[in-house]
C-alpha cells in the first residue's frame, strides 16, 4: 500500500502523470522488490517509464542497452525535453577520444544508454563496473532470441556480461515476444524462477486492422490518395525503401493538398530536427518513413499507418503499427499489397544475407583483408559473428537458419495477409488470448467502408509564415 | 527536373578547351586534395571550389557519364572530358538561371556540415533562451558539438548569444529579400519548427538545388560576418576553422626554409621526411602570389626544363622526358607552376 502511494506520487513529480499504464506499476513493484523482470507490452504503454522512474526513486544509474542508435538518440532526445540532461549514448557514432571523455565521467550521468557491442569493449565494461548501478535494462530484449527474425549476435552475450557487472537487478523489454522467445531471453539472461513476468497481449483494441490487396503500383497509388485525403490524420506510411518514400511523398504533394514531408537516414541533420518538430506539432497531415523512423518517439495521436510495401514480420508490424492512436483513441493500420510484394521481401531478404561462397571466401582471408572486407554487406555480419568467436561451420549453419526463420516470417506476414480475422492470427502467433470486439478487422476480401477505418478528415490549423525575414527573426527571438 | 539540373550542374567544372578528370573534380569538391590533385585543380581553376559540394563529389564519375550520355560532355580519355558546345551552352544557362556560391573559397576553411549544425543550435538555443525556455529537444545530439557549444558557452557566462539576432538582422540586410527570408526560415526556434530545404524550395518556388546551395551560401557568409563581426559569438567559430588550403605545417617548412635553411636542414629540425617537406614547398608554390621559384630552381635547370618541352604546352608535359636528365620532380613541377602562373594554362 505504502508503496503504491509512493509510486503515484512519483510518477506525478517526475512525470506529471495521474495514472500508470497497464503493467508499469508491476514492472516497477517487482523492481523495487528486488526482482529482475522480464516486461512484454505492446508499443505505446510507455516501457521506458518504467526503468526512468525507476532511476529517480533509487537514484541510481542505470544502463540501459539498446540495439539501434537511432532509438537510442530518440530516447536521450526524449530526455533532454523532459528537462533530464544527464542521458548520454554510447555506441558507435562516437570517436574515440569522445568515448574516452564520456567513459571518465559516467558517473555523472543518470541514464545510459549502451549498444550491445560496445558493452563488450573493455574499457566501457570496466567504466560500468565501477558504478553503483541501480537497473540493467536489456531494450528490444527479443533481438536476444535466435528463434526471432530480429536476432542479434551481440545480444547473446548480455547474460555474461550481467555476471560482471555482479548481477545487478535487470529489466528486460519487448513488445512481442511469443513464448519460445520468452523462454530464451530468460535463458540468455540468467533469469531465475524468482524472475517476474509481466505480459500482455499485443493487442491494440482500439485499431483497426485492415489488408487490401491491389492489382498494381498504379492503383496501390490511388488507393493511398483515397485513403490520406478522406482518412483524418496526422498518418505515418512506411516504406521499405528511401527512394520510393521520396517518390510517394511527392505524389501526395502534387495530388492532394495534404501537407506530406519525407523522413529517412539519408536526409541532413536539421531537415530531419525540422521534419520531426512539424509532426510532433501536428504541422504535418502526413510522413512517409522508412520503418527506423520514430521508434522512441512519443507522438500520442498518430491516427492511421499505412504499410506501402509488407513488413518483414509479425513483431515488426506489430512495433510499427503500435505507434498509430496511443492515447487511445480509435486509429487503423491498413497493409496495401500486391502479389509481387512479396516477392520484393523475398528478394531483398536473400540480397541481406551472404552466400556460402561469401562466407567461405572471408574466412579464407587473413587479418588485413578481412579488416579491408568489413566494411561493406554482407562481410560486416559476417566480421561481427568471427569477432564474436564463431567459427565457419557455426556461422554457415547460423546463417542457414537464420535465413530460415526469417523466410518463415515472411511465411507468417504472407498468412497474415490471407486470414479470415486479422486479429485472431497475431494474437494467435504471440499467444495471446483474443476477447471478441467490435469493429475488429477487415481481411482481404472484404471491403471496408471509411468510417470503419477512422474518422473523416478535419483540415490542419495553419500555420502562419512570413514573407520577410524581418518578421522571421521577430518571432524566433521574442522581439 | 532535379536530376537534369545536377547533370547541368557538373558542367561547371568542365571547360571547352582543357579537358579534365572526373578524380581531380572529386577530390576538390570533396576536399580529399593530394598535391597531385591540388595541381591539377589549380590548373583547371577550381581550387577555390575546394569542399563546396561533397555529396556532388561522391558522384562525379556517375553524373559525367550522364552529361556525356546527353551530349554536354565528349569523353577525351577515361573519365576525362570536355564541354561540347551544346554543353557550353547548357552552362551558360545554368550560370544565368540558378544559384552558385558567392565566396565558395570559404569553404575550404571549415567543415560545412559540423558548423551548420552548430550554428542551428546556436540559433535554437538562443531563441528558447528568449522565450525563457530551458526544457527543449536540443536538434542534435552529437556529443561533440554538445559539448563544443557547452564549453564555450560557459566561458561567455551565458552571454554568447546575447548579440545573435542583431548579427543576423545585420548580416541579412545586405542580402537578396528572398534569399534573406529562405535563410531565416531555415532555423528552428522555440515553437518553430524550420523548414527542409524541400519545403522551403516549395514554398519559394524555386528549384531545390538552388535552395541548397542558397543556404550553403548563406551559412558559410554569416559564420565569417559572425567571426569578423561579433567577437564574442564568432570565438565560437573561429575556434573551428581549418587551414584552408596553405596548411600551418607547409608554412612552417617554408618559413624555415626562408630563414636560411636549405630542404634537408628543414625536415632534420622538422622531423619530418624530406619529401614531406617537399610537398609542404610545393603547396606554397600553388597557393602563396609572390612565391621565391628562384631559390629552388637554377636559372640552368629552368632552360633546360623549357628546352625539352619547347612547343609543348605547359600541361601537355610529361616528366619522363627528363629521365635522363636526373633532375627532381619537385623542381619539374615547380617550372610548371610558375609558368601556369605567369602565362595561364594555354601557353
Amino acid at each position: 500500500m505504502v508503496q503504491t502511494i509512493d509510486l503515484n506520487a512519483a510518477l506525478m513529480k517526475y512525470f506529471g502523470y495521474q495514472h500508470f499504464k497497464p503493467g508499469q506499476k508491476e514492472i516497477l513493484e517487482a523492481l523495487l522488490a528486488q526482482k529482475n523482470v522480464l516486461g512484454i507490452l505492446p508499443t505505446g504503454v510507455g516501457k521506458s517509464l518504467c526503468y526512468q522512474l525507476y532511476g529517480y526513486l533509487v537514484k541510481k544509474t542505470v544502463v540501459i542497452v539498446s540495439p539501434l542508435i537511432s532509438l537510442m538518440q530518440d530516447q536521450v532526445a526524449n530526455l533532454y525535453l523532459r528537462g533530464e540532461k544527464k542521458a548520454i549514448a554510447l555506441n558507435s557514432n562516437l570517436t574515440f577520444a569522445q568515448r574516452r571523455e564520456i567513459l571518465a565521467k559516467l558517473k555523472f550521468f543518470r541514464f545510459i544508454y549502451v549498444s550491445p557491442e560496445l558493452l563488450k569493449n573493455p574499457a566501457v565494461l570496466a567504466a560500468l563496473q565501477k558504478l553503483d548501478l541501480g537497473l540493467f535494462v536489456v531494450d528490444e530484449a527479443h533481438c536476444i532470441s535466435t528463434w526471432g527474425p530480429d536476432f542479434r549476435p551481440d545480444y547473446l552475450d548480455l547474460g555474461k556480461i550481467r555476471q560482471r557487472l555482479a548481477n545487478p537487478l535487470t529489466l528486460a523489454l519487448t513488445a512481442t515476444a511469443t513464448l519460445k522467445v520468452e523462454m530464451q531471453i530468460k535463458q540468455i539472461l540468467f533469469f531465475d524462477a524468482q524472475t517476474k513476468v509481466v505480459r500482455f497481449a499485443v493487442n491494440r483494441a482500439n485499431i483497426f486492422l485492415d489488408v487490401e490487396e491491389v492489382s498494381d503500383e498504379a492503383q496501390k497509388n490511388a488507393r493511398l490518395l483515397e485513403l490520406t485525403t478522406n482518412l483524418q490524420g496526422p498518418g505515418l506510411i512506411y516504406f521499405s525503401s528511401k527512394k520510393k518514400a521520396e517518390e510517394i511523398n511527392q505524389l501526395i504533394l502534387q495530388k492532394s493538398d495534404l501537407k506530406s514531408a519525407v523522413y529517412h537516414a539519408g536526409m541532413a541533420n536539421e531537415d530531419r530536427f525540422a521534419v520531426l518538430e512539424q509532426f510532433l506539432r501536428d504541422e504535418l497531415d502526413i510522413i512517409c518513413a522508412t520503418s527506423a523512423f520514430g521508434m522512441g518517439i512519443n507522438k500520442q495521436n498518430i491516427r492511421y499507418i499505412i504499410h506501402y510495401h509488407l513488413p518483414s514480420s509479425l513483431e515488426d508490424y506489430v512495433q510499427e503499427y503500435g505507434r498509430c492512436s496511443r492515447d487511445g483513441q480509435k486509429g487503423a493500420a491498413i497493409i496495401l499489397y500486391q502479389d509481387s510484394d512479396l516477392d520484393l521481401q523475398k528478394y531483398l531478404l536473400e540480397k541481406t544475407f551472404p552466400k556460402l561462397q561469401e562466407i567461405t571466401y572471408f574466412f579464407k582471408q587473413n587479418k588485413v583483408l578481412r579488416q579491408i572486407l568489413q566494411e561493406n554487406p554482407p562481410f560486416d555480419l559476417l566480421a561481427r559473428y568471427q569477432q564474436l568467436g564463431f567459427t565457419q561451420a557455426q556461422v554457415e549453419r547460423l546463417i542457414k537458419e537464420r535465413l530460415v526463420e526469417r523466410k518463415q516470417a515472411l511465411d507468417e506476414i504472407k498468412s497474415y495477409l490471407g486470414s479470415n480475422c486479422l486479429r485472431k492470427k497475431i494474437a494467435q502467433y504471440f499467444g495471446d488470448q483474443l476477447p471478441e470486439q467490435a469493429n475488429c478487422c477487415s481481411p482481404q476480401n472484404e471491403t471496408v467502408s471509411l468510417s470503419q477505418l477512422g474518422q473523416k478528415k478535419v483540415a490542419l490549423a495553419k500555420r502562419a509564415t512570413f514573407e520577410d525575414y524581418q518578421s522571421v527573426l521577430k518571432k524566433l527571438f521574442n522581439q | 527536373m532535379a536530376e537534369n539540373l545536377v547533370i547541368a550542374r557538373i558542367l561547371l567544372y568542365f571547360d571547352e578547351k582543357q579537358a579534365h578528370r572526373t578524380a581531380v573534380i572529386r577530390q576538390i569538391l570533396g576536399n580529399h586534395l593530394t598535391m597531385s590533385s591540388m595541381f591539377w585543380g589549380m590548373c583547371y581553376g577550381l581550387l577555390t571550389e575546394t569542399n563546396t559540394d561533397p555529396e556532388l563529389g561522391q558522384k562525379v564519375e556517375l553524373v559525367a557519364s550522364l552529361a556525356h550520355k546527353k551530349g554536354w560532355l565528349k569523353q577525351v580519355a577515361k573519365n576525362t572530358y570536355v564541354l561540347t558546345p551544346k554543353g557550353a551552352d547548357m552552362k551558360a544557362r545554368y550560370l544565368a538561371e540558378h544559384k552558385t556560391l558567392q565566396n565558395p573559397e570559404l569553404f575550404s576553411f571549415f567543415n560545412y556540415r559540423r558548423l551548420t549544425t552548430l550554428l542551428h543550435l546556436c540559433i535554437q538555443v538562443a531563441s528558447e533562451k528568449s522565450y525563457q525556455q530551458a526544457k527543449y529537444q536540443p536538434l542534435t545530439l552529437n556529443y561533440d558539438i554538445l559539448q563544443l557549444f557547452k564549453r564555450w558557452y560557459q566561458q561567455t557566462n551565458g552571454q554568447g548569444l546575447d548579440h545573435l539576432a542583431e548579427d543576423l538582422e545585420q548580416f541579412l540586410s545586405q542580402e537578396d529579400t528572398t534569399e534573406a527570408v529562405i535563410f531565416a526560415q531555415n532555423f528552428a526556434g522555440y515553437h518553430e519548427s524550420g523548414f527542409t530545404t524541400s519545403q522551403l524550395a516549395q514554398m519559394h518556388q524555386l528549384d531545390i538545388s538552388d535552395v541548397a546551395l542558397i543556404l550553403r551560401d548563406l551559412t558559410a557568409r554569416f559564420i565569417f560576418f559572425s567571426i569578423k563581426h561579433d567577437p564574442t559569438f564568432g570565438t565560437l567559430f573561429k575556434s573551428q576553422l581549418g587551414e584552408g588550403l596553405l596548411t600551418k605545417s607547409a608554412l612552417k617548412s617554408y618559413q624555415l626554409f626562408q630563414n636560411g635553411y636549405d630542404l634537408p636542414k628543414v625536415a632534420q629540425v622538422r622531423r619530418l621526411k624530406l619529401s614531406t617537406v617537399i610537398e609542404h614547398i610545393l603547396n606554397c608554390a600553388m597557393i602563396l602570389d609572390d612565391f621565391p621559384y628562384q631559390a629552388f630552381l637554377l636559372e640552368d635547370e629552368i632552360k633546360l626544363i623549357e628546352k625539352v618541352f619547347q612547343g609543348q604546352k605547359t600541361l601537355t608535359w610529361n616528366f619522363h622526358a627528363l629521365a635522363d636528365f636526373k633532375l627532381p620532380f619537385y623542381k619539374y613541377r615547380l617550372v610548371q607552376i610558375m609558368r601556369i602562373k605567369i602565362y595561364g594554362t594555354d601557353y
